[in-house]
């Protein structure tokens, strides 16, 4: 467990990286500017928030509303920067996995829960679908921010009273394909074709969505994955993830193919 | 969604506006900068009209006859200097105030923000918003004619 994820070098990390091109530094700094607006929203919110306890008469709900605001934009901010840290760690080629096969539809059964009441605001059904086990060779932790993402894509996206079905299966014995499928609120074709695509207004409200799906495929990549938004949903939306199912090895856990998936770039 | 012909009486507000209140159109994408924004202009006597993206805020700028209209420039739908576009190209909101309120003053957008007429930079302070939301409206009415970003 001692390499779950190692702890980065902060600024010399930048320093010590000469060799990033000139488009690669045009896109970080693209990211930057995306992630200093983004969390200028929230930075807002606490601000006149603050200001109101600050400097006017409130009521006791007027106080607790303002200290609600301020409570949740704080957390906001903080789920972007890691976010944020989660994209560049991908682009850089740093983000480290463990991996190892196991059952995936404890997750999904995770993913439901965490995000009911979300859907539940949105008057949308959300629910799992799945023959267990279905074992794939996963983080478990990236796993689930894989598919919190791409299921809170979907609720948004769903028209109210609409239902969203996270669903995953084995294909053979070299694939498995999890799902998660929405009706209503079709994506055009422009937006259906930068949906992964990090920056831009495409993604959804704040940053967090925006970077969320960027995140999902990047890490759905690095599990040596596939992601793709099915065309042939003729109602709704459906993100396809296959992932490896690994080897059956009896009982002990695979351990991380870190070492075939770092970067090249130092060498 | 404008009809083929635009009578000059669709033009002008109708005449009981005189006696109402200003009202604002806010387009702002953070659900809770919006309700608090809302808050405080209803409190300052502003009549006020909020909305969360871009579509609602061309539906709204027609149908709720704004006298100033607050932006933020990234929403879910389109982004705010396309808006601003749309806006301009309505005979109904061709000339009402459009004010940026955004935390992307010095990103991609800076070109875009000399469309506006002003602008109001994440995180601001309530009187900020407030001397600029006064300014603006200031300027509103059949002597108009020097204010920037008028044109199509």
């Amino acid at each position: 467990v001692s390499d779950v994820e190692r702890p980065e070098g902060g600024l010399g990390e930048f320093a010590g990286r000469g060799e990033l091109d000139a488009a690669a530094l045009m896109a970080r700094e693209e990211l930057l500017s995306t992630v200093a607006h983004d969390l200028r929203s929230p930075l807002g919110a606490i601000s006149v928030s603050a200001e109101m306890l600050l400097e006017f008469e409130l009521g006791d709900q007027g106080r607790r509303y303002h200290l609600e605001v301020i409570q949740r934009a704080s957390a906001r901010m903080s789920r972007m920067i890691q976010d944020f840290l989660d994209v560049t760690r991908l682009e850089s080629g740093r983000l480290e996995l463990e991996v190892y096969r196991q059952d995936v539809v404890p997750i999904l059964e995770e993913v439901c829960a965490l995000l009911a009441a979300r859907a539940r605001a949105r008057s949308v059904g959300l629910t799992w679908s799945a023959e267990p086990p279905v074992e794939a060779l996963v983080d478990r932790f990236r796993l689930l921010q894989i598919l919190e993402n791409l299921t809170n894509d979907a609720v948004r996206r769903c028209r109210e009273g609409g239902r969203v079905l996270v669903g995953a299966k084995a294909i053979g014995d070299d694939e498995v394909r999890i799902s998660v499928a929405n009706d209503g609120g079709r994506m055009t074709a422009a937006e259906a074709a930068r949906v992964f695509d990090r920056g831009g207004w495409s993604g959804g409200p704040g940053g967090e969505a925006r970077l969320g799906l960027a995140i999902a495929r990047g890490l759905v990549e690095r599990h040596g994955g596939r992601i793709w938004l099915d065309a042939e949903c003729s109602d709704g939306n459906r993100f396809c993830v296959s992932l490896p199912p690994g080897e059956r090895v009896g009982g002990k856990p695979e351990r991380s193919r870190r070492a075939a998936i770092q970067p090249v770039g130092s060498g | 969604m404008r009809g083929p012909v635009q009578f000059l009486s669709a033009l002008s507000p109708p005449p009981h506006r005189a006696a109402m209140p200003a009202t604002i159109l806010l387009i702002e994408n953070d659900d809770d900068l919006r309700e608090s924004l809302s808050h405080i202009l209803r409190a300052k006597g502003f009549r006020v009209v909020d909305v969360a993206d871009g579509r609602a805020g061309l539906a709204a700028a027609v149908e709720e006859w704004p006298d100033l209209i607050l932006l933020d420039l990234i929403l879910t739908d389109m982004d705010g200097p396309t808006v601003a576009a749309k806006l301009r190209a309505e005979p109904r909101s061709a000339t009402v105030p459009i004010v940026a309120v955004t935390g992307a003053a010095d990103g991609a957008y800076r070109d875009a923000l000399a469309a506006f007429d002003s602008v109001i930079e994440k995180p601001f302070r309530i009187a900020r918003l407030l001397e600029v939301v006064e300014a603006c409206l200031g300027v509103r009415g059949p002597l108009e004619g020097e204010g920037k970003g008028g044109g199509g």
